[in-house]
């Protein structure tokens, strides 16, 4: 350990590595060539746009994420960590759709809009992160367009509406919660 | 301590060198993970990828985002399916290391696409795997344990045995700002203060991989106090992550406690690429060469050492002048 890291700092020095067992593996550490003005500039900046990321909550920092946000969406650079955080769901929720065929209301199958129904989870399901996305409030302008997509897969569609469908957690030391599911609208889009 | 010093040492950490073994181990590690990413979007390609999919509406309008083959309107049906087949091909190449830091490029656009073409369908695994691929695409990751460095050996030309630890740093920073940043965020929600948010955590049957598993887990008061401990530790263990990790003789502690987190969150809750990819960035972590990289040499060594050692000693380092100890050995 201490020799390896002697390698390191002093590049005249060469030591065999301690588990030296063949010729081609294991061969001294030697430091890499002086790096260009234009990797090191590269590596402020890109640690400097990280760390205003990081702190994006910051007013002071804010000019600096609106202006490197193309950045952020194009490369998906985003240092906002919050699984779980800062609580993490205190309820099973989804989104469910349903679409009008003339004056009656039937459940569409929308993917990922069934957690209860799963008994063993093998595969992580991103149509139900998707779905969980539009029940958002500010998810408005995306159901709209899932509506759209709804009614262009069936003619006889008259509307889609669209709902926020959870099941509470009990608190600590309780029965697992059952239901009753509460549902509330989160709007309509017609087809026509 | 003087600014000439903070200098060597800024120096010395972003861009001296490491054992090649460590950025090759990464890039199989992470290859893995993303072929094993690739798979699991198979069974959602109808409906998230393809052009005529549900994603495609909500996702094209949005600024800034698009950049992916699957968003051309002609890419539906089979040809979604085929193609989606096809960008497994770099994948696999970065996995057996091929081409050099191609393969690893393109393997970070094909995940990028992903993103581009259903940023609602992206998870943080998702996002940590992005950023870990950027990291190793500034690196050699192929002078070990790969097909190029087989072909090179092969071929009589030097092998590099010291490459760049930049992407290695990178990635090291990038773990540890993530626990930070997890950790101060958690530390302001209700549930982690008091020590309930585990129990919520897995009382969510969206993320659950067994529910009736688990059921007994969150109804029982007394595992309940348990899972309140845990709730308490792993906040604790996040925010401490930074100071346990940098010192040598405590890195072992972070890095097990995040191996049992890891394991509890992959055996209990459905979260994604998370747990695997957050578990093989650990391996950037683990720079010294009595570590995994070791234990694997030796074992590559029992399996060809007959092989090996028949070779002619090509290997010197390009910025070596002066011949080593080593290298004059027969």
């Amino acid at each position: 350990m201490g020799a390896w890291r002697r390698s390191i700092t002093n590049p005249v020095s060469s030591v065999a590595h301690p588990d030296r067992t063949t010729a081609h593996y294991c061969d001294p550490v030697a430091p890499s060539p002086a790096p260009s003005w234009l990797a090191r500039a590269a590596l402020i900046c890109w640690l400097a746009a990280a760390a205003a990321l990081a702190c994006e909550d910051v007013s002071a920092v804010r000019p600096v994420v609106r202006a490197i946000s193309p950045l952020r969406r194009g490369l998906g650079i985003s240092q906002s960590w919050s699984m779980f955080a800062p609580n993490p769901p205190t309820a099973t929720y989804w989104l469910e759709v349903e679409g009008r065929h003339g004056v009656r209301w039937s459940l569409l199958e929308q993917p990922g809009s069934t957690p209860l129904s799963v008994d063993v989870r093998w595969r992580y399901a991103r149509a139900s992160k998707f779905g969980r996305g539009l029940v958002a409030t500010t998810a408005k302008r995306e159901r709209t367009w899932l509506g759209r997509w709804w009614c262009a897969q069936d003619p006889d569609l008259a509307a889609v509406r669209f709902l926020h469908a959870r099941l509470p957690s009990g608190p600590v030391g309780t029965p697992v919660s059952t239901g009753p599911i509460q549902r509330s609208p989160l709007g309509v889009h017609r087809c026509r | 301590m003087s600014v000439a010093r903070i200098r060597d040492a800024w120096r010395h950490f972003w861009w001296g060198t490491v054992d090649p073994r460590l950025p090759a181990a990464l890039r199989i590690g992470f290859a893995l993970v993303a072929i094993h990413t690739h798979l699991s979007w198979w069974p959602e390609v109808d409906t998230l990828l393809d052009a005529a999919g549900q994603a495609r509406n909500v996702v094209a309008p949005l600024s800034g985002r698009g950049f992916s083959l699957f968003s051309h309107p002609a890419v539906t049906g089979d040809l979604a399916q085929w193609l989606h087949g096809a960008t497994l091909l770099p994948l696999v190449a970065m996995l057996f290391g091929v081409g050099g830091r191609w393969p690893v490029l393109v393997t970070w656009a094909v995940v990028l696409g992903w993103y581009h073409r259903a940023p609602g369908a992206s998870t943080g695994g998702d996002r940590l795997l992005r950023f870990a691929l950027l990291y190793l695409v500034v690196g050699t990751t192929t002078a070990r344990w790969s097909v190029d460095a087989w072909w090179a050996r092969r071929q009589g030309r030097a092998l590099d045995v010291a490459v760049s630890a930049l992407p290695v740093r990178l990635i090291q920073v990038q773990w540890v700002a993530m626990y930070l940043l997890s950790g101060i965020d958690k530390a302001r929600g209700a549930t982690w203060q008091h020590g309930t948010a585990l129990h919520y955590a897995l009382s969510n049957r969206t993320f659950s991989r067994a529910q009736a598993l688990l059921e007994p887990l969150v109804e029982s008061p007394v595992l309940g106090v348990v899972l309140m401990g845990a709730t308490y530790g792993v906040l604790a263990w996040e925010l401490l992550f930074p100071a346990l990790v940098v010192p040598r003789r405590t890195r072992w502690l972070a890095l097990l406690i995040g191996l049992l987190v890891h394991l509890g969150i992959g055996l209990t809750m459905s979260v994604g690429p998370f747990t695997a990819v957050t578990m093989v960035g650990y391996l950037a972590f683990l720079d010294r060469p009595d570590g995994i990289g070791g234990r694997l040499d030796r074992l590559a060594s029992r399996v060809c050492a007959g092989r090996v050692q028949s070779l002619p000693r090509t290997h010197e380092h390009r910025a070596s002048t002066e011949p080593t100890p080593s290298q004059e050995k027969p």
